[in-house]
């Protein structure tokens, strides 16, 4: 696949038969998806379903057994520096460096990408700002609550201003007023023009937020598409059960119902 | 209630047992507690007679208990049943809890061990029927005391060791208790001229005097007291021990009803006056603002922030020091060229370069997701390494040369560290690509990572092997510069044959190393993510 204009032709990501397994089990079996530039794509799906898994093949930290992801048409796995400098990463798992404070964290994000020191403080202060953890900037990343990290690793993630936001679970754990700081950070991303790519089996949000989804299911796209297409008429929850399929009524449990005091 | 609780213990211990790497620490741990077991029984039995038997009793009696009392906090959060948290949501009186946690903290290994040894009193100091039943009461109400002791103290210490500051004064403490034996030894070689049965005695003597009336040594007082006669006087402070313990017990519900309601110690705010925090702070100025900088600046920060990184390298600094020192003052009469040995003391901080992304652990995503260049991240590293061996040469050298007068010497030992360093970093650049692996996630910086220790133990050693070989060629032109020409002239041979040689293996393997490392960069990550290697 070779387009002359990567950057405008392609879309914002492309994954073709993306797979992974670990050892025995098969994370992800087959994945192929299209992401509009622009969009904000959600992929939802139950726990295990392997949303991590392409996250993280999609993202370079995790080799596929086959399969290829581009990034604005660029191949990450043979182009990984440009594709990279286009991409900013929420993960999963909050590894972070945790005893720098939370603007040298920042900082070291911005010179790993080689920026210029005056835009890396300049953003780092305006992101800090906006998200609230001005307070916190001088504080030992180790001593951050998981919502704090979680809107730190935001910050990182959009100081270089990327085209495309990777954003695995960014709502589990996080108090509401968290939850709004990262939104409306979100929303001045996408209204930029960024594209977004967040995985979240909180179906609400995926519902208020995302345009595009994609169902998985045991490692496999079941269902991918605008979100007014899969849901119809009635709510994203229904569509997707209808997709994943529910197991037959379950049966059981009737001691609850007539609980003793 | 008691016995549920005991039950939970058998069964963890019997889980215990069974885990692989858990499992083998495990059974290391009980040798070791049933060897301290045998030999406390035996000294004790075999003082039957001799005039030291008493103190001898109140010294290893008062060791137990100490040792009872301040070790748990050291290893906090190994004992499941220990933990109060874990039983929050159980509806539990707190005569039930504090009932049950004691239950279940007398069964176990070391309570086992403790008891055996303790039982050699029976052997060495009964003389009838009521010294006998005074040193079993001692013996039981002993021990009691031990547990009591241990689980009270670290019930009240739950908010400081839950904290961070507390486990990270957790981890130097294990560390300087670590380094406590070989030390001491080293000191004792050093100054004495081997110690004789009778030194040993007055010294037990001695420290039995001072710490008689302790609450520490007042089971192995009132066990003395059974070998002299003085019943009254043992069951006395039987009896007080009894009220010790009913304090601590008190002092205990309290703490662990404490510990069930409150949560982890919250964030401190740290928000220091004046500037604001940089990466690469002023007196750094002359770090490139670049990828190289970051990881230098980084990697210097961790060094005097990590307690992990912080803890290996006090050894490293400390056991070389005392070596020299020891193997210096007891022949003073080496020649001034016996300053270079300065040199072997690099070699133990070397070891925190032969895994440099496995001390990013799995934070390392974030140098990964930031764009693969191994070569800035090594040289990075690199730098802050050199950084941490600078003064750790100077000062070795310094040492020797007050040792042994070679002051003429200094010059050439400085002028070939940095030869030095280039092989070592150029090792351990080579290592950390090739054989990286995860660092514990524990808090023991001294614990063993799980599925690895030994081969990483091997490794460490081939590494360790090859850095002497590829120190050979550096070594031999020295040697003959030095016993050929004038110092003068044998220095600038040396130093300039040396830092070339060594400037070329640096960069031969951090070239190496970050070729290699170009394509493997996901499976080094995945190779140093502690979940991902569990």
């Amino acid at each position: 696949m070779t387009i002359s204009d990567p950057a405008t032709a392609w879309p914002a990501l492309t994954a073709r038969g993306l797979a992974k397994a670990f050892g025995q089990k098969i994370a992800v079996a087959e994945v192929n998806i299209d992401v509009p530039r622009g969009s904000f794509f959600g992929i939802v799906g139950p726990n295990g379903a392997g949303k991590t898994t392409t996250l993280r093949m999609a993202t370079g930290l995790l080799r596929p057994d086959r399969g290829q992801v581009w990034i604005d048409g660029i191949d990450v796995w043979s182009d990984p520096i440009a594709a990279k400098a286009r991409i900013g990463v929420l993960p999963e798992d909050l590894s972070l460096f945790e005893r720098l404070r939370g603007r040298e964290l920042l900082e070291f994000h911005g010179l790993l990408r080689n920026m210029p020191v005056d835009a890396i403080n300049s953003r780092s202060d305006e992101l800090l700002d906006f998200l609230g953890l001005s307070e916190a900037a001088d504080t030992m990343v180790i001593d951050y609550s998981h919502g704090m990290r979680k809107k730190l690793v935001l910050a990182a993630a959009l100081l270089h201003g990327p085209r495309v936001l990777f954003l695995d679970e960014p709502f589990e754990a996080i108090d509401p007023v968290s939850a709004r700081a990262i939104r409306s950070a979100l929303e001045h991303f996408t209204r930029g023009g960024g594209t977004i790519v967040f995985s979240s089996h909180v179906m609400e949000l995926v519902e208020r937020m995302c345009d595009h989804v994609a169902v998985m299911v045991g490692g496999r796209i079941a269902w991918v598409g605008p979100l007014d297409e899969l849901r119809g008429s009635g709510t994203l929850e229904d569509a997707f059960v209808a997709v994943v399929g529910e197991p037959a009524e379950r049966q059981g449990l009737s001691w609850l119902e007539h609980s003793s005091d | 209630m008691a016995r549920t609780f005991v039950r939970l213990k058998l069964r963890l211990l019997r889980n215990g047992l069974g885990i692989g790497q858990a499992g083998v620490l495990f059974t290391l741990g009980a040798i070791g507690a049933a060897l301290l077991a045998i030999i406390t029984f035996s000294a004790l039995a075999t003082t039957r007679g001799h005039t030291i038997g008493p103190d001898l009793a109140i010294v290893l009696f008062g060791l137990a208990t100490v040792g009872w009392t301040f070790f748990p906090i050291l290893g906090f959060g190994n004992d499941e049943t220990l933990d109060p948290q874990r039983l929050a949501t159980i509806p539990l009186t707190r005569r039930q809890l504090v009932g049950g946690v004691l239950a279940a903290s007398l069964v176990g290994v070391a309570p086992l061990a403790t008891l055996i040894a303790f039982c050699g009193a029976f052997v060495g100091f009964a003389r009838d029927f009521a010294s006998t039943i005074l040193i079993a009461i001692a013996v039981v109400v002993n021990l009691l005391l031990c547990v009591v002791a241990s689980r009270a103290l670290v019930a009240v210490l739950v908010p400081v060791l839950r904290s961070r500051r507390g486990r990270d004064f957790t981890i130097l403490a294990v560390t300087i208790l670590g380094l406590l034996p070989p030390v001491l030894q080293l000191f004792a070689a050093g100054g004495s001229n081997g110690g004789t049965g009778r030194n040993w005695n007055h010294t037990i003597s001695q420290i039995a005097r001072r710490v008689r009336f302790t609450p520490f040594a007042w089971g192995g007082t009132a066990i003395g007291d059974a070998a002299r006669g003085r019943i009254v006087a043992g069951f006395g402070l039987v009896a007080a021990m009894l009220a010790l313990i009913a304090v601590l017990l008190v002092i205990w519900s309290h703490a662990l009803e404490r510990g069930l309601t409150s949560s982890d110690a919250p964030a401190p705010a740290t928000r220091r006056a004046g500037s604001a925090a940089r990466l690469i702070p002023h007196v750094l100025w002359f770090l490139p603002r670049n990828r190289i900088g970051a990881n230098a600046a980084k990697d210097l920060r961790y060094s005097l922030r990590d307690p992990r990184r912080r803890a290996p390298l006090i050894g490293a600094l400390v056991i070389p020091a005392v070596a020299l020192w020891a193997s210096l003052s007891q022949n003073p009469d080496r020649p001034k060229a016996t300053t270079l040995l300065a040199l072997v003391a690099v070699l133990p901080a070397a070891g925190l370069t032969l895994n440099q992304f496995g001390l990013d652990g799995a934070a390392m995503w974030v140098t990964l997701v930031a764009g693969n260049d191994p070569r800035a991240d090594l040289t990075g590293k690199n730098i802050a390494s050199v950084f941490v061996m600078v003064p750790l040469a100077t000062v070795a050298t310094l040492v020797c040369a007050l040792f042994t007068h070679g002051w003429s010497y200094v010059p050439i030992t400085l002028g070939l560290a940095p030869a030095i360093f280039g092989v070592l970093l150029g090792v351990g650049d080579v290592m950390s690509v090739r054989v990286p692996y995860a660092m514990p996630d524990r808090r023991n910086p001294l614990a063993f990572s799980p599925g690895q220790g030994c081969a990483t133990l091997l490794s460490g050693f081939a590494a360790l092997a090859v850095e002497g070989l590829l120190l050979i060629p550096a070594a031999a032109v020295t040697a003959i510069a030095l016993n050929t020409q004038s110092l003068p002239v044998a220095t600038v041979v040396a130093v300039v044959f040396a830092n070339a040689y060594g400037a070329s293996i640096w960069l031969a393997g951090r070239r190496f190393a970050w070729r290699a490392a170009w394509w493997r960069l996901p499976e080094i990550l995945e190779a140093v993510s502690p979940r991902q290697a569990g």
